[in-house]
């Protein structure tokens, strides 16, 4: 059970890692954008909070510069 | 993107963030006049966040809020020092605080009053004698030339 969520996180990190949200949010439109907050509001845990919180401050940041 | 992904998510939003939140807020998505909505949305989430963890988290919001002060160059920053200041009574720093909102209000800037005027009523719980300024308002606005 352990096992399976620790790779389940592992899993997770990895794909947040890999997930570009600085050219998925140049690329998509405002509405799209929107939904995927939305999806992040409905699949976010406290454990994952802080990995979601790091990638969309990072997009934010870059966007901004 | 900012504003709305940080609205919808705020119940996760802890002590850990604050620095990183606050910094984009105040330094970046805030820091100038022609942002317009974006500016407005920054500060509605801000005010948010303070409220909701302020009760809790006073001491180390002050932190974070405090050691932007040279960095923000939009107005945003002293509103959430405003919004934040009835929760830290008796605090040592809140005269600073004071002095800051009421030089933020005797400006003329355009776009920092109307930053201010937008969240007036969150503000107006952080002034001991609301009747007395808004009258003192009115008041210089007659004899301005």
């Amino acid at each position: 059970m352990a096992t399976k969520a620790l790779s389940s996180d592992i899993e997770l990190k990895k794909s947040i890692l890999t997930f570009n949200m600085k050219n998925f949010v140049k690329m998509n439109s405002k509405e799209t954008i929107e939904k995927l907050c939305q999806f992040i509001k409905e699949e976010i845990t406290p454990e994952t909070a802080e990995p979601i919180f790091k990638m969309v401050l990072k997009a934010s940041e870059e966007l901004f510069d | 993107m900012l504003p709305y992904f940080l609205d919808l998510n705020i119940d996760h939003i802890n002590e850990a963030l604050f620095q990183p939140v606050f910094s984009l807020l105040t330094i970046k998505f805030t820091s100038k006049e022609e942002f317009g909505t974006l500016t407005k949305k920054c500060v509605e989430v801000g005010i948010d966040i303070i409220k909701r963890n302020a009760k809790k988290h006073a001491e180390k919001l002050l932190l974070v809020l405090e050691s932007f002060i040279s960095k923000a160059s939009g107005v945003s920053n002293i509103i959430f020092l405003g919004v934040l200041a009835p929760y830290l009574e008796g605090h040592k720093n809140l005269q600073v605080i004071e002095q800051r909102i009421t030089e933020l209000f005797k400006g003329d800037r355009e776009g920092d009053q109307k930053a201010i005027s937008k969240c007036m009523q969150d503000l107006m719980s952080f002034f001991k004698n609301p009747e007395q300024i808004v009258e003192q308002i009115f008041i210089n606005i007659g004899t301005m030339k």
